[in-house]
């Protein structure tokens, strides 16, 4: 086990732990509104190195999905947004791709590729992991609206949260 | 092997996806309450509108038998009606006629066009119906919104029909209107949807749009079935004493397919009467 395994292991418990003590909580106690859920947990798919093998990355997905769902007793929701999160980020990177490519040794963070990089590539990956986390969730396009709703308004407040957890604790490789 | 191990690293991704996927989602229907009820009801509505779409799909493949069965119900249903019976009571009174005053005279028999033109100067019908069938002499034929023509010949299973498109074609008709009678007969050869009315007096005042039925007169057709409308009235040429009427069908007969054959059970008698044997 290297350092760089070790720090992503370390950093997929400690989301998780962070997920299911504070922010589930937060969820809970605001009551009649519930439209926002505040998820941080999908950065740690953000954060693996680039050089991962596809299929070891949605596996990651799915284990990292299963583990908050037994907190929610949700399973299967979180899993299946995360499995997908985890199948659209090759395909994100690669459009995304910077002038000189990839440096397979890397992670795709705000120190090796830039602020705005960064802010376009976790924003549009969050978002879709959001938007599919509500459909599974509200599981019946007869609520749509409600689908929207959730969607944006728990995208911005975590991502919000993401961005400070990534300035705070700033991730390196 | 290689080969495979390289086509599980280039597509092995979309392969866990979709594995993990399935596994995820029969996951979420399995233990979330809320998630596996909306699935069990939009299955059973699926379900049902696929059987409901297969079963509107499979109906068109016996229309042609379910076609072929309610043309027999409805030569069934007309026998029934008031005017294929013959009224025998003679009541002084007003009173309404009871079924018991009604004895039987038509019944129909119904059959399928196997082979029809329209086209020649004379044309002709065949007919899934012969002698088996009880067809064995001249018979009026009709389908539902006109006639059609007369049987001519028959074998064991076929009959000929004369169309009412033949230049010796004569059917008796009348305007309904007037009560008129005269005789319809086809002479726009070429136009299979265009009869001429003769025999109109002109003292009487036909209309366009007047219906033409049969008459009764003849023993080959109940009287009253509808024909056609007029469309054109034209002075005789000739001067002569009866209006030219030209009348449009009712029925298209180059798609006629279920049509009926008249049995005209009192027609001996009536021939008898008619030709005047009653002297001899």
């Amino acid at each position: 086990m290297n350092n760089t395994t070790l720090t992503h292991s370390l950093r997929f418990l400690f989301l998780v732990f962070i997920q299911v003590l504070v922010f589930r909580q937060m969820t809970v106690g605001w009551g009649d509104f519930n439209y926002v859920h505040v998820m941080i947990y999908p950065l740690f798919i953000l954060l693996l190195p680039i050089r991962i093998p596809d299929p070891l990355l949605i596996f990651l997905g799915f284990l990292l999905g299963m583990a908050v769902d037994i907190f929610y007793t949700s399973y299967g929701v979180h899993a299946s947004a995360t499995v997908f999160l985890a199948f659209i980020r090759p395909i994100v990177l690669k459009i995304m791709t910077p002038r000189g490519g990839y440096n397979i040794n890397h992670s795709p963070n705000i120190k090796n590729y830039g602020f705005v990089w960064f802010l376009i590539y976790s924003s549009s990956l969050l978002f879709f992991h959001f938007l599919f986390y509500f459909i599974v969730s509200v599981f019946t396009h007869v609520y749509w609206v409600e689908i929207v709703l959730r969607t944006i308004s728990s995208f911005i407040v975590s991502y919000i949260i993401i961005l400070l957890y990534v300035r705070i604790l700033n991730p390196r490789d | 092997m290689r080969q495979i191990a390289a086509i599980f690293t280039r597509s092995g991704g979309i392969l866990v996806f979709l594995i993990l996927e399935v596994i995820c989602l029969s996951l979420v229907v399995t233990f979330n309450k809320d998630q596996r009820e909306i699935y069990h009801n939009s299955k059973s509505i699926m379900s049902d509108s696929m059987t409901h779409g297969w079963g509107e799909i499979t109906q068109y493949w016996n229309l042609s038998a379910v076609n072929d069965s309610l043309s027999g119900v409805i030569a069934e249903l007309k026998q029934e009606r008031d005017e294929a019976k013959f009224l025998n009571t003679i009541k002084q009174d007003s009173a309404k006629y009871s079924t018991a005053d009604f004895e039987q005279q038509y019944t129909y028999t119904e059959a399928k066009v196997i082979s029809n033109t329209i086209n020649l100067p004379n044309n002709f019908l065949t007919l899934n119906r012969g002698i088996k069938h009880g067809i064995n002499t001249r018979k009026g034929v009709f389908d539902a919104r006109g006639i059609v023509g007369i049987v001519i010949s028959s074998n064991n299973r076929y009959s000929r029909v004369m169309s009412i498109l033949h230049r010796d074609s004569r059917i008796s008709a009348k305007i309904a209107r007037l009560n008129a009678p005269g005789t319809l007969v086809w002479t726009s050869i070429g136009n299979p949807k265009l009869m001429e009315l003769k025999y109109i007096p002109k003292h009487l005042n036909p209309k366009v749009d007047d219906i033409v039925q049969t008459s009764g007169a003849s023993s080959y057709f109940p009287g009253g079935l509808p024909i056609g409308k007029i469309v054109e009235i034209e002075e005789d040429p000739q001067g002569g004493n009866f209006h030219s009427i030209k009348v449009e069908l009712f029925n298209d007969l180059s798609t006629a397919r279920h049509v009926y054959i008249v049995n005209n059970l009192f027609k001996d008698e009536f021939k008898e009467i008619e030709e005047g044997k009653e002297d001899e």
